[in-house]
């Protein structure tokens, strides 16, 4: 089970962008009389946006702590006698009725964020009344070589000779580690390509795989893959984390590569990107041939392990 | 160790991530989500197996470095190659080319 810090509430809340375009397609969907999931509520902003807009129920299903203040911000705001907050995980709970419409935003920096689409996925199934809708509705996630020396240097420049002292063998570790970053369009080396598009109407497996080929279009030096999405949450009503969008909380995913690597213009970029859900967390592989070079990179290789891990991961061998 | 000789060829999946930690080695299977270990005799075969696919040549390798008689050494590879391969870790062709 995930849950954000109450800083990290206060940012989602803060990033008026994102309330903009989820109220937007409330107000197309939710009617007067409906009956509404927000699942992951968090401080309940859109289980109270639901209720102004005329939602006679709704569920807030919440695991976290940050319900007990979701229910006094209810209270405040004279929606506690409307809104149902049920503090578990949502695969455990049975609602005396069906909703009309189940609200989500259970992201990290995309929509492959630990356990959101099974989540999603059984909402969907057990949840929402036939005909209901679903908010988003559909996702996308887009991906682009990037020239990003000073992201690549945040998070491999530490690893390197310092003070006397020969720190490289965290390289490994750092440059198969993906991050949150923003970078603007001028510094992307290729057209974005599309990896995926989740359809929460009928996405039934959280596992994703695809590869992407692309022809640079400047020469430059790529430091990495950078991958966000862009959000349908109602009919015409969409946002993007595309680099040059105006910035939402979201921002976008830097891919390193084990090296940097100078591209010509018309040098071919090839990438097999996978996401596998383990144990409730995403591991990431991103292969990548771009001039000569063959990168095998994944965040399982990034993962700092023990001695202790591998007791209790080791078989007989 | 039915069915398994050094003549093999043996193929590590590539819906396997591996990561080396001090002398071991931990697996995991994409296709399973399934966690693998791999003690100090595990994971150098993984490791010659990542460089050269012939059994053959890696049980030589290893009778090089192991001070342990060949018929022993050669029950245990082939045990745990057999046990790799139950695991879809990896695969074996019969012949080596």
């Amino acid at each position: 089970m995930h849950t954000y810090s109450l800083s990290g509430y206060g940012s989602m809340i803060a990033d008026s962008r994102r309330i903009h375009a989820y109220e937007c397609a409330m107000r197309q969907i939710v009617k007067p009389g409906a009956v509404v999931v927000d699942l992951g509520a968090g401080a309940g902003v859109f289980a109270l946006l639901a209720c102004r807009l005329g939602a006679r129920k709704v569920f807030a299903i919440e695991p976290g702590n940050i319900i007990q203040l979701a229910r006094e911000i209810a209270r405040a705001n004279g929606f506690d006698d409307r809104i149902e907050f049920i503090q578990r995980v949502s695969s455990d709970v049975s609602l005396p009725e069906r909703a009309d419409t189940v609200i989500s935003d259970i992201h990290g920096v995309l929509p492959l964020f630990q356990e959101h689409i099974p989540i999603v996925v059984d909402a969907r199934q057990r949840l929402l009344a036939p005909g209901g809708a679903l908010i988003p509705q559909t996702e996308t996630i887009w991906m682009a070589v990037a020239e990003a020396p000073e992201q690549y240097g945040t998070l491999a420049g530490a690893w390197d000779h310092h003070y006397g002292l020969d720190m490289r063998a965290g390289r490994r570790f750092a440059t198969n580690t993906v991050s949150k970053t923003r970078v603007e369009r001028d510094q992307l080396l290729v057209e974005p390509e599309c990896w995926t598009t989740l359809d929460y109407t009928r996405v039934d497996n959280p596992n994703v795989r695809g590869s992407m080929t692309w022809t640079v279009s400047r020469a430059g030096t790529a430091h990495g893959l950078v991958a966000w999405f862009d959000a349908t949450l109602a009919h015409g009503v969409r946002f993007s984390n595309a680099p040059g969008e105006p910035e939402m909380i979201f921002g976008q995913a830097f891919f390193p590569l084990s090296k940097p690597v100078r591209l010509a213009a018309g040098d071919v970029v090839s990438v097999g990107l996978e996401a596998k859900l383990v144990n409730g967390d995403y591991v990431w592989r991103w292969n990548t041939r771009l001039r000569e070079e063959d990168f095998e990179q994944s965040t399982f290789s990034g993962m700092l392990l023990s001695l202790d891990h591998l007791k209790k991961w080791r078989a007989s061998h | 160790m039915a069915g398994i000789a050094l003549t093999a060829r043996v193929t590590i999946s590539d819906r396997v991530v591996h990561q080396r930690v001090d002398e071991e080695v931990v697996l995991l299977n994409l296709d399973t989500g399934v966690y693998h270990g791999l003690g100090p005799t595990g994971a150098r075969l993984w490791e010659l197996l990542l460089e050269d696919e012939s059994l053959q040549r890696v049980f030589e390798r290893m009778l090089t470095e192991y001070d342990v008689g060949a018929g022993q050494l050669q029950d245990d590879i082939l045990r745990l190659v057999q046990e790799l391969e139950t695991h879809n870790l990896v695969t074996v062709a019969a012949q080596s080319t």
